[in-house]
């Protein structure tokens, strides 16, 4: 037994003596599975809450509700001041998608555009002017994306004092134009996930194949990336339907959204279950909107 | 595509004239509205800093710092709480996975008024938790939420939690996993990966939900709204009262200034690198 | 005689003014004929075959297709079927609908577009699976359909870009052989890029070695392999052992070479070459499979040098021997022998015929008078050009 022995001796690795101190595959699924569950129902909470308490059959809030009944959202729907809203609401947070989604989809074609080459002359004659083109091009984006990090509320102020200099005031428009700014960073950020799904090898193989400009547009590349366009469209549409801020502010006579009608009722009688069936047709709505965006987006995601 | 440069500049024209108009011009405005004051004639031409020195003193400097300290508490929770969270919606498959991606954007996307009607009901006086704790006599009298800081970050938590989760998500999902067998092929114990691998691969997704979290929790205006009805003042809602009562219109402005100053300086010092990195 | 298919006439590009990435490259593909351009990545090949499809334009130069200057023509207007590298089939459209997109383009009308998509599937095989999305085809069918979309409108030229690298080395090997035949079939002038001299020597009717976006070499595959211009050809082609030597007496194009014990006679100088001088570096190309070992002492005919084996690895069909030569190591390619052991003595004999001499590239020693630092001059300025 010489020092050689006992060196390799030490080399070795130690050998755990000791039980393991992991846990057993079993419990910890256990754990996981309960922390998950733990932070959904956070997650969920007041929604699930809402919708509850909106189904009571009593004529105050009550959680657990006793008894399950529509008749709140009869009563909601009773009142033309919620039913006019949330036609506002709906019609506004269409508007203000459509004008998103289009806007964005053309501003993330035209920075896509650049992102993979320039005209072709470009390359040869106008290099100079490539770099300058690439360099504003993620300025522009970044302005782009620039509202979302913005708080809400100075965009919310900023517009109402601009609109009142330039004589906007008491228009659906200031509404929708503000509504805008907000989704218009969602809006570019999935026109150009959706464009990610498009190959710039199918746009050369489509020239080479005899195709024209427009025609690798319509043919290659709005095919490839409807699902962006859907996407950005059903975003905005949540995101502006759901805004309160930019609503609350600037709002005028006959142009109030849904969440702003709650908002003023909730000041005379915050539980009375007919405001709960009103908050709880608007998280349905959410819902729907949110379930078809994000089955969209997955099987768009998959394709690709 | 490769598309000609007119056309481009055609193509990008629309977001262009909608930004100059409705983001840039309105903030131009207000920051140019924020260094005159108002006297009784109206607002003053004369150029002034005055409406700063007002509202980093005082009544304005508390509620700013008590809208950066409940964000930071907000933040910390995110992070706390949402990276376990994240670990396992990174690696779920399948309906797993769609659910989880529905139980996160529900709440980021259902109008902060029916969240916070929601908490209303959940945190009041003779609410759900206040009546369940009573019950099994745990305390004796109704804890109050509501009119509280706590009921704020509650509901602010519930709100802001997604934030956090969905770009850690983003930079887990990013890690190989043959680099957590590596790190166990060299010895290493699930502990030691974990704060070794995966805690400073996912740093970028980290800083951007942290950043996120805080920039939103700062700017929210309905939620301490409605959940703790003004009672505690934090700063958007100083900046909507003078707006909409008192009509100081350029300190309102100047405070809108200092809330954009206190939310994008970290965000320009932090986020920029992780909420580009993905994109460049 | 007629033109020839795609004329390439002293094409030249700049990326950015100064930085050239290609230089006054000429060559030609006549009817029915395959061109493989072979070059290590960054050469410029993908660039000049862009060039042919119109996605790029040349700072100076012809491109000709069928004896018509298209140079500056869009590559929509151009008649061209391009394979690309990752195929880019249009992934929301069937195999059919794919193939018939070019004829769309073109306005033919519905019925003959029909009949051509049909037939231009029958010949890939593939008319089974006409309303197929790619996405559920094979990597190798997937290939095929490519191949058809590309020739389904009747181009007069098709450029294939390395579109063999996504599939493995055996499906590599039998759709190479297949689009050989189906290029045989439609006689279509054929121009391929790729970065494998394996599969440039197997396609190829003729090759055209580009290196650092210069032409190295044109012509068939053996003149390429067998006599090389261009060092940079000889030893990108295949194996090859530079032996260096001094020049000792020149006659026309041939030379006499000392080399590490003994004298090469006869030595091939390539006609590019400025003919060398008694006394200058230079090094002989042998290939492998040419050279012969004998027991020392044994060797009879041609020039016979003394080496050392230093390493022998058995490959099955041969034996591949690293020998010393003096200061340099050579490999032989030795068919149905056995291996040596490690510091046997040899002959090594090489070839009577067949030894071509480059001259020696950069001279260790930068002090040797003018020519050196004109060396060094063109090798900085062809770092900067690669460098962009």
């Amino acid at each position: 037994m010489s020092a050689l022995t006992t060196l390799a001796d030490r080399m070795q690795p130690r050998r755990r003596t000791a039980k393991q101190p992991a846990l057993l595959p079993l419990p910890r699924t256990i754990a996981k599975i309960a922390y998950m569950t733990l932070i959904s129902a956070f997650l969920l909470a007041p929604i699930v809450v809402v919708l509850a308490a909106s189904l009571t059959e009593r004529a105050y809030l009550t959680f657990p509700p006793h008894g399950v009944s529509l008749k709140w959202y009869r009563d909601a729907f009773a009142q033309q001041d919620f039913v006019d809203s949330l036609k506002f609401s709906v019609w506004t947070a269409a508007v203000v998608a459509t004008l998103a989604a289009l806007i964005a989809y053309l501003l993330a074609l035209a920075l896509g555009s650049t992102s993979i080459l320039g005209h072709r002359r470009a390359l040869t004659r106008l290099v100079t002017w490539l770099r300058v083109g690439t360099l504003s091009a993620r300025t522009i984006r970044l302005t782009a994306i620039m509202p979302m990090m913005l708080p809400v509320i100075v965009l919310a102020v900023a517009l109402l004092q601009f609109f009142a200099r330039i004589g906007i005031v008491s228009s659906p428009l200031s509404i929708i134009f503000g509504q805008l700014v907000m989704c218009l960073p969602f809006a570019v950020l999935m026109a150009e996930i959706g464009l990610g799904h498009v190959d710039p090898s199918t746009c050369l193989a489509a020239e080479s194949l005899g195709a024209s400009k427009l025609r690798v547009l319509r043919t290659i590349v709005v095919p490839a990336s409807s699902s962006g366009l859907a996407v950005a469209w059903a975003f905005s549409f949540v995101v502006a339907f759901g805004d309160s801020t930019v609503a609350l502010l600037l709002q005028g006579p006959g142009q109030i959204t849904a969440p702003i009608d709650i908002f003023n009722v909730l000041y005379f009688n915050p539980f009375a279950p007919t405001v709960a069936a009103m908050a709880g047709l608007l998280a349905v709505i959410t819902f729907a909107c949110l379930t078809v965006g994000i089955a969209v987006l997955e099987r768009g995601g998959r394709r690709a | 595509m490769r598309l000609h440069p007119v056309a481009r500049i055609a193509l990008g024209l629309p977001a262009l004239a909608a930004l100059a108009v409705l983001f840039v011009a309105p903030m131009v405005n207000i920051l140019l509205q924020s260094l005159h004051v108002n006297t009784i004639a109206g607002t003053s031409s004369a150029w002034t800093v005055h409406n700063y020195s007002e509202g980093i003193s005082g009544f304005y400097r508390s509620s700013m710092l008590r809208s950066i300290w409940i964000s930071l508490v907000v933040t910390l929770i995110a992070i706390l709480i949402g990276f376990p969270f994240a670990h396992t919606y990174a690696k779920a498959k399948g309906p797993g996975r769609f659910v989880l991606t529905l139980i996160l954007f529900l709440p980021l996307l259902t109008t902060s008024i029916v969240t916070s009607y929601g908490w209303l009901i959940v945190l009041g006086r003779s609410g759900m938790v206040n009546t369940a704790l009573q019950h099994i006599g745990i305390i004796s009298k109704p804890i109050n939420f509501l009119y509280s800081p706590l009921g704020d970050i509650i509901a602010l938590e519930e709100w802001i939690l997604p934030f956090a989760i969905l770009p850690i998500t983003g930079s887990l999902a990013g890690i190989s996993p043959d680099i957590y067998k590596a790190a166990h092929s060299l010895g290493s114990g699930s502990i030691r990966t974990f704060l070794s691998m995966t805690v400073p691969l996912s740093r970028a997704g980290i800083i951007g939900g942290a950043v996120a979290a805080y920039a939103l929790s700062m700017s929210s205006y309905t939620t301490p709204r409605l959940v703790s009805g003004g009672a505690v003042q934090v700063l958007p809602i100083a900046i909507y009262n003078q707006f909409v009562n008192v009509l100081n219109l350029p300190l309102g402005s100047a405070l809108s200034i200092l809330l954009l100053v206190v939310v994008l300086v970290p965000v320009a010092l932090l986020g920029r690198r992780s909420m580009l990195a993905g994109r460049a | 005689m007629a033109p020839p298919a795609v004329e390439i006439d002293t094409v030249a590009m700049d990326y950015v003014a100064g930085t050239r990435i290609l230089h006054d490259i000429s060559l030609s593909v006549e009817h029915g004929e395959r061109v493989c351009l072979l070059g290590p990545s960054g050469s410029g090949k993908t660039t000049l075959l862009q060039l042919v499809a119109g996605f790029l334009q040349p700072t100076s130069g012809t491109i000709r297709i069928a004896g018509v200057d298209q140079t500056h023509v869009r590559p929509n207007r151009r008649n061209i079927g391009v394979v690309f590298q990752a195929l880019a089939l249009f992934p929301h459209m069937s195999v059919a609908a794919n193939v018939e997109y070019g004829l769309k383009a073109r306005r033919v009308d519905k019925d003959t577009r029909r009949k051509m998509v049909h037939e231009a599937l029958e010949m890939v095989g593939l008319a089974d699976f006409a309303s197929r999305l790619p996405r559920h085809l094979s990597g190798g069918q997937q290939q095929r359909v490519a191949f058809a979309r590309a020739i389904a409108f009747r181009p007069e030229a098709l450029l294939l870009d390395e579109p063999f690298s996504s599939l493995d080395t055996s499906l590599r090997k039998s759709i190479r052989a297949e689009l050989a035949r189906l290029q045989e079939e439609v006689q279509v002038p054929t121009v391929l890029v790729t970065h494998d001299q394996q599969e440039a020597l197997s396609f190829g009717h003729k090759l055209a070695v580009i290196s650092h976006g210069r032409l190295e070499q044109f012509g068939t595959p053996e003149e390429l392999y067998e006599a090389p211009k261009t060092r940079f050809t000889a030893e990108f082609l295949g194996a090859a052992n530079l032996v260096p030597g001094t020049v000792t007496r020149t006659a026309g194009d041939l030379a006499d070479i000392a080399l590490p014990g003994g004298v090469a006679t006869g030595v091939t100088i390539p006609e590019t070459q400025a003919p060398p001088r008694a006394g200058d570096p230079v090094d002989i190309l042998v290939r492998p499979e040419h050279l012969r070992l004998a027991p020392k002492g044994t060797g009879t005919g041609g020039c016979i040098l003394p080496g050392t084996i230093t390493r022998s690895t058995y490959l099955g069909e041969s034996v591949e021997a690293e020998v010393r030569l003096g200061e340099t190591h050579i490999v032989a390619k030795l068919p149905g022998t056995q291996p040596a052991a490690a510091g046997t003595q040899v002959d090594v004999i090489l070839p009577d015929r067949g030894l071509r001499l480059f001259p020696v590239e950069a001279p260790p020693m930068p002090s040797t008078g003018a020519t050196a630092s004109l060396d060094a001059a063109t090798e900085n300025g062809l770092d900067s050009e690669v460098g962009v």
